[in-house]
C-alpha cells in the first residue's frame, strides 16, 4: 500500500475516523491495529519478522529494567553501608550483569537484518572470488527482505541501547511497544524516532483539533506535491540517463545530478512530510527528518540537515560509542605513541568516521556503490576537516566573505554539486560505471550540442510541459523552504482559514493534473520506502 | 606538519578510490544471448531499432504493420538474408523483439545453425526446456528457441521472455 | 471559539475544495478521448447501446479487428433481411469478447453469436490501451466490473475506470476543440452497426515470406477458458454460437494451421459451426490487390460487402436467421441505417479518391 495509492487514503482515513471515535483511552490500540494491518498488506509473511524484534528487545529490554531495580533496591538498602568505592565497583558489576541483555538483543536483531539483506551481497562477493579459482560458486539462496526492516531494526535496537543508558523508561506492555515499532506512517521510512519522545504521545489522548488537522492535512498535500510533481516527473530523465551510461554522457551526466538531487529530495523529504502531517493530524509530534539540506555550505552541515534521524542515530550509537571504547582509547595511545602526536591523534577519528561512514553506507542497500557512497562521503568529511586551517587562514585573508549572501550561495551550490556527485552511484548502482559517467563531464563537451533543437528533451523522455512543471515545481519548493527558514509557510498558511483553502485546492488540483501517475508515467514506489 | 596533513589526504582519497576500483564488477551490456549478425553487428533483444537496423545496411524487404486501433508505430518485420528483424513500438522507441534465423547462412554465436542435429544444441547450450521437440533456452529477460524436425533444427528464434 | 467563527473557517476549507470537486467533475468528461477522428475503434463499445435501444438484433458479432472490419450489417440486412451487430474491439481479446457479449445480454439475446477466433492466441492481456478502447465506453453493471478485473494489466488500477480522470489527467496538453465539444454532448456515431468503415485501397504485396514457426502451438488455456465461458453462455441463453476465422492472413497475423486443427476439434467436440475463410477467399471474389485498405492484414469496405453476402447466404441457409424486411417498424429502423451506411460510403470513398488524384 503506497502512500500515494487511492487504498493508502482511504485507510488512513478511515483510521483517522475511528482514532477520532474511540474513546480517547483506546486510541493507541486503533493506532496499533491499524499498523499491523499495514504491516500485513505489504506482505502477510514479513509480519513474522516484525514480531519476532518486537519481542527480542522487548524481553531484553525487561530483562535490563529487572536489572536495574533489583540493582536500585539492593544500592537504596545498603548505600549507608557502602564505601565511595563500594558504590562505584557496584554499579560498575551491575552494568555487567544487564550487558548480556543488551549485546544479545543487538546481535540477534543485527544478526537478522545481516543474514536476510546482507547474505546475497556476501555470498555474491565469495562467488566472484571463487571464479578466479576456476568453475566454483556457491548457491545463493532468495531471501525475503521485509519492507522496513532496517528502520523498525534501528528504532528497537536504539530503543534497547536507551533503556541501557538508562535514557527511556523500558516499556512493560508488549502491545504498547510494539506500537512504537509498528507505527504506520513511519515504519517503512521513519523517521527513527526515538521512544522517550514518540512513545507517552500514543499514551496521552488525543482531540481531534483543527490546528492539528490542518496543518498536518496541508503537510500531507506539501508531500504529495513534491512526490509526484516534482520526484516522479524528474525521475523520468533520471531513468532515462541512467539507461543509456555510455551514450548519455557529459552534459547528461551534469543534469543528471541535478535532477536526482530533485527526485531524492522530492521523494524522500515528500514522504516525511506525509508521514509527519499524518501523525500530526493524530496530534502527534513526529522527530523531523530535514533541516533545509541543500543550504548547507559544508558536508558536515549537510549531514546535520538530511536524515537527521539516520544521521543521529549513528553519532549516537556507532561514532560515539565507538570513539571512547576501550580498544579505540588503546589504538589512540598506542598511534600516539608510534605516530607522534599529529598523526597518532587523528588515526582513532578517522578509522572511527570510516567505521560510521561504512556502516552508513552498507545500511542504505548491500551493494558496493552502497558502500562506496558512504565511504566517499566520509572521505569528504575527514578531507574538509584536514582543510580546515586552510579555510580559516583564507578567511582571515578575505574578512568579510562569510557574512556575504554570494559567498553563501558558492558555499551552498559547491555542497549541493559535490553531495550530488556522490548520490549518483545511487542511480547507476555500478561504481565503475558510475565513475566513468561522472568522468565524461570533463571531456565529453560534444554532448552539449543536444541542447540545440529537441534533442535534449527528447533523449531525457521528457515532454517540454514536463521540464517547465519541474522547473516551477522547484522553484515553488525552494521559495517555500527559504521562506520557512524564518517561520514555517505552512504553519503560516494554516492559520489563515480562507489561505488554507485556497492553496489546498490548488495543490490538490495540481498534483492531480501535473502529477506523475497513472499509466505511462511508471512512478515508483518512494525510494527509501522499497530499498530499506 | 603541512606535508602530513596533504599525505594524510592523499591517503586516504587514495584508500577510497582503490576500494571503489576493487569492486569493480564490469558493467552490463546484456542480459540475455544476443545474435551477432554476418556483418558482426550484435543485436540484442530489447536494442532499440536506430541502434540496430541503420548498421545492418540494405534489407531485402521490410513488413510494417500498423497497429488496430490507431497508435502510434508499426510492427516491422526487416528480412535480411538468413536473419529476420522484428522491431515493436515501446516507451523508449522502437525496440527489437524478435531475431528469427531462417536459413543455414547465419549461426548464433555459440555456431549453431539452421540443421544443427539436437545433439550439437544441447552440448552447445545445454539441457534447456523442452516444448514438445523443441527446446528453449532463458537468460535474463530473453529466451532463445531451438525449433526441431526431425532432430535437426529448423528455425532459431531470440525473443523477449 | 465562536459557533460563528467555527463555521467561517470551515466554510473557508470547505468551499474551496467543494470548487475542487466541480472542476474536477467538469475536467473529467473534456480529459477523456473521444475516439471520434483518432482511435474511433474506442467509440464501439459505447454505440452499442444506442442501436440496441432503437432495436434488437437476431444476429450479434463478437470479436477482434476482423470483425468489425469484416461484417456489414446494412448489407445483412439489404440482402437478407437479417438484423445484426458487429460488438467488436480493436483487439478484443477473448475475456473483452464474453463480457461483451454479457453486457449485451442485459438488453437483447440474439439468436446467433458469432465468435471470430483470431484473438484465442492471446492467453494475456496485451497492453493496456486496448482495454480502455474496449471498456471506458461500457456502461457500468456488473459486468464492466468483471471485464475490468478479467481485463486489466499490472499496471493498471481499477480506480481508474471508477474515475478516469486518473488516467487521463495528463492529456490536458493534447486537448482538440472535439475535446470540448463533445465533453457535455451527443458524439456523432464512427459507426455502421458497430461495423468501421474503411475505403482506402492499399493492395497487398505478393510477399514469398513464410511466417514465424511456433516453438508452442497451444492455444492458451486461459483463452481457452473464456471461449469455455461464451459456448456455456450461449448454451444456456439458447443461442447458437458460430465460431469464425475472417479471410485475411496477413504474415503479421498467421492463422497457423495447427490453430485451425483445434478449433476444428473444439467445434466438434462442442457441436458448433466453423467457418475458416481464408480458404474460401476467392470462392466469395475476394481480390487483394482492391479489397484491402492496409495490405491485406484488413479488408476494405469492398472487400468486407462481399464477405458479408457470402456469410449472409450460410446465415440464412443454414442457420435460418430469419428475414425480418417484413417488419415495418424494424424496416423503417433499417433502411434509416442503410441510408446512413449508403451516405458515409460515398463520402469516404470520394475523400479516398481524393487522395488517389489530389
Amino acid at each position: 500500500m503506497s502512500f500515494t495509492s487511492a487504498a493508502f487514503l482511504i485507510f488512513a482515513a478511515l483510521t483517522l475516523l475511528v482514532y477520532y471515535t474511540v474513546p480517547k483511552r483506546g486510541q493507541w490500540i486503533v493506532l496499533l491495529v491499524a499498523s499491523f494491518l499495514f504491516y500485513w498488506a505489504a506482505g502477510g509473511g514479513y509480519l513474522p519478522f516484525i514480531a519476532v524484534t518486537i519481542l527480542s528487545t522487548w524481553l531484553c529490554a525487561l530483562g535490563i529494567r529487572r536489572r536495574d531495580r533489583l540493582d536500585e533496591a539492593y544500592l537504596a538498602e545498603h548505600k549507608a553501608d557502602m564505601t565511595k568505592e563500594e558504590r562505584k565497583a557496584f554499579k560498575n558489576g551491575a552494568k555487567k550483569k544487564k550487558r548480556p541483555y543488551l549485546v544479545g538483543g543487538l546481535v540477534f536483531n543485527f544478526a537478522i537484518l545481516g543474514v536476510l539483506k546482507y547474505t546475497g551481497f556476501v555470498l555474491g562477493g565469495v562467488n566472484d572470488l571463487l571464479s578466479l579459482f576456476g568453475d566454483v560458486s556457491v548457491t545463493v539462496p532468495s531471501l525475503i527482505l521485509p519492507l522496513g526492516i532496517s528502520y523498525y531494526i534501528f528504532r528497537s535496537t536504539a530503543y534497547l541501547i536507551d533503556v541501557y543508558w538508562g535514557k527511556t523508561e523500558a516499556e512493560g506492555n508488549i502491545a504498547k511497544y510494539a506500537l512504537f515499532v509498528s507505527f504506520f506512517p513511519a515504519v517503512l521510512q521513519g523517521p527513527i524516532s526515538r521512544h522517550k519522545d514518540l512513545a507517552p504521545q500514543f499514551f496521552t489522548p488525543h482531540k481531534a483539533e483543527w490546528s492539528n488537522l490542518t496543518e498536518g492535512g496541508l503537510r500531507v498535500l506539501w508531500g504529495f506535491f513534491k512526490k509526484m510533481v516534482v520526484a516522479d516527473t524528474a525521475m523520468i530523465a533520471v531513468k532515462m540517463i541512467v539507461s543509456s551510461p555510455t551514450k548519455l554522457t557529459g552534459m547528461y551526466v551534469l543534469f543528471l545530478i541535478i535532477l536526482y538531487s530533485a527526485v531524492i529530495y522530492g521523494d524522500f523529504t515528500g514522504g516525511i512530510d506525509m508521514t509527519i502531517g499524518l501523525s500530526r493530524m493524530m496530534g502527534l509530534r513526529l522527530a523531523e527528518n530535514f533541516d533545509h539540506p541543500f543550504s548547507s555550505h559544508s558536508t558536515q552541515e549537510y549531514w546535520n540537515r538530511w536524515h537527521m534521524t539516520m544521521g543521529s542515530y549513528f553519532t549516537d550509537y556507532v561514532f560515539n560509542p565507538l570513539s571512547i571504547s576501550g580498544p579505540m582509547k588503546k589504538l589512540s595511545k598506542w598511534s600516539r605513541e608510534k605516530l607522534g602526536k599529529t598523526v597518532g591523534m587523528r588515526v582513532p577519528v578517522y578509522l572511527a568516521t570510516l567505521i560510521t561512514w561504512f556502516l552508513t553506507g552498507l545500511w542504505h542497500g548491500a551493494s558496493w556503490n552502497f558502500i562506496v557512497w558512504g565511504l566517499l562521503n566520509g572521505a569528504v568529511i575527514l578531507i574538509s576537516r584536514e582543510l580546515a586551517p586552510l579555510y580559516a587562514k583564507f578567511h582571515k585573508r578575505f574578512p568579510g566573505l562569510r557574512e556575504k549572501a554570494v559567498y553563501g550561495g558558492f558555499c551552498a551550490l559547491r555542497t549541493f554539486f559535490l553531495m550530488g556527485s556522490i548520490r549518483i552511484l545511487d542511480c547507476y548502482r555500478d561504481v565503475p560505471v558510475t565513475f566513468k559517467a561522472f568522468g565524461s563531464i570533463f571531456y565529453d563537451f560534444a554532448s552539449w550540442g543536444d541542447l540545440a533543437g529537441g534533442k535534449f528533451l527528447h533523449m531525457l523522455g521528457l515532454e517540454l510541459w514536463q521540464c517547465v512543471v519541474i522547473a516551477l515545481a522547484t522553484v515553488v519548493v525552494f521559495l517555500v523552504c527559504h521562506r520557512s527558514k524564518t517561520k514555517p509557510v505552512l504553519t503560516e498558511i494554516s492559520e489563515r482559514p480562507w489561505l488554507l483553502g485556497g492553496v489546498c485546492a490548488l495543490l490538490i488540483v495540481i498534483i492531480l493534473i501535473f502529477g506523475s501517475y497513472g499509466i505511462g508515467f511508471d512512478a515508483g514506489d518512494f525510494i527509501y520506502q522499497t530499498q530499506f | 606538519m603541512n606535508k602530513t596533513l596533504r599525505m594524510l589526504a592523499v591517503l586516504l582519497a587514495a584508500l577510497t578510490l582503490t576500494l571503489c576500483f576493487a569492486s569493480c564488477g564490469g558493467s552490463k551490456t546484456s542480459d540475455g544471448y544476443t545474435f551477432k549478425a554476418p556483418d558482426g553487428t550484435e543485436i540484442a533483444i530489447g536494442a532499440l531499432h536506430d541502434d540496430v537496423i541503420p548498421k545492418l545496411g540494405d534489407y531485402e524487404s521490410v513488413d510494417k504493420t500498423d497497429s488496430c486501433g490507431g497508435f502510434k508505430g508499426q510492427d516491422c518485420t526487416y528480412f535480411y538474408k538468413g536473419f529476420r528483424v522484428y522491431t515493436t513500438p515501446s516507451d523508449k522507441g522502437d525496440v527489437v523483439n524478435m531475431i528469427e534465423l531462417t536459413d543455414d547462412s547465419v549461426s548464433t554465436p555459440e555456431g549453431l545453425t539452421i540443421g544443427s542435429a539436437k545433439d550439437a544444441v544441447i552440448k552447445a547450450m545445454g539441457n534447456g526446456t523442452a516444448v514438445g521437440e523443441n527446446l528453449s533456452y532463458e537468460k535474463g529477460d530473453m529466451k532463445l528457441v531451438f525449433i526441431f524436425r526431425d532432430g535437426a533444427v529448423t528455425n532459431i528464434q531470440y525473443m523477449a521472455k | 471559539m465562536k459557533t460563528s467563527n467555527k463555521i467561517i473557517r470551515a466554510s473557508a476549507l470547505i468551499i474551496p475544495l467543494l470548487l475542487v470537486v466541480a472542476f474536477l467533475i467538469c475536467a473529467t468528461p473534456i480529459l477523456q478521448p473521444k475516439y471520434i477522428t483518432a482511435s474511433p475503434e474506442g467509440s464501439l463499445t459505447a454505440e452499442y447501446y444506442d442501436a440496441v435501444k432503437e432495436t434488437k438484433h437476431d444476429v450479434l458479432f463478437i470479436g477482434d479487428c476482423e470483425v468489425y472490419e469484416s461484417f456489414v450489417p446494412a448489407v445483412l440486412w439489404e440482402e437478407y433481411g437479417i438484423s445484426s451487430y458487429v460488438r467488436g474491439g480493436a483487439q478484443q481479446l477473448v475475456w473483452h469478447s464474453y463480457y461483451m457479449l454479457e453486457d449485451a445480454l442485459r438488453y437483447e439475446t440474439p439468436k446467433i453469436v458469432v465468435f471470430n477466433v483470431l484473438a484465442l492466441k492471446y492467453g494475456e492481456p496485451q497492453k493496456e490501451a486496448y482495454n480502455r478502447l474496449a471498456l471506458d465506453g461500457m456502461e457500468w453493471s456488473e459486468t464492466k466490473v468483471g471485464a475490468i478485473k478479467a481485463s486489466m494489466t499490472e499496471e493498471e488500477s481499477f480506480t481508474s475506470y471508477v474515475w478516469p480522470f486518473l488516467r487521463y489527467h495528463s492529456r490536458w496538453n493534447q486537448l482538440t476543440a472535439e475535446d470540448f465539444k463533445y465533453a457535455f454532448s451527443d458524439k456523432p456515431t464512427v459507426s455502421d452497426s458497430g461495423y468501421l468503415m474503411q475505403t482506402d485501397i492499399v493492395p497487398a504485396t505478393e510477399g514469398q515470406e513464410t511466417p514465424r514457426p511456433l516453438v508452442d502451438y497451444t492455444l492458451p488455456k486461459a483463452a481457452m477458458e473464456y471461449l469455455d465461458r461464451i459456448t456455456k453462455l450461449c448454451g444456456e441463453k439458447n443461442m447458437e454460437l458460430i465460431l469464425i476465422k475472417a479471410p485475411t492472413n496477413a504474415l503479421a497475423y498467421h492463422w497457423y494451421d495447427e490453430w485451425d486443427e483445434q478449433i476444428l476439434a473444439y467445434a466438434a467436440k462442442n457441436g458448433l459451426a466453423y467457418y475458416n475463410f481464408i480458404p474460401h477467399a476467392e470462392e466469395m471474389g475476394l481480390d487483394m490487390s482492391t479489397d484491402t485498405y492496409d495490405k491485406g492484414v484488413h479488408l476494405n469496405v469492398y472487400g468486407a460487402e462481399k464477405l458479408t453476402r457470402y456469410f449472409g447466404k450460410i446465415l440464412a441457409e443454414e442457420h435460418h436467421a430469419p428475414d425480418r424486411r417484413q417488419d415495418v417498424e424494424l424496416s423503417r429502423v433499417w433502411n434509416r441505417r442503410v441510408a446512413a451506411y449508403n451516405e458515409r460510403k460515398t463520402q469516404m470513398a470520394s475523400v479516398s479518391q481524393s487522395k488517389i488524384n489530389p
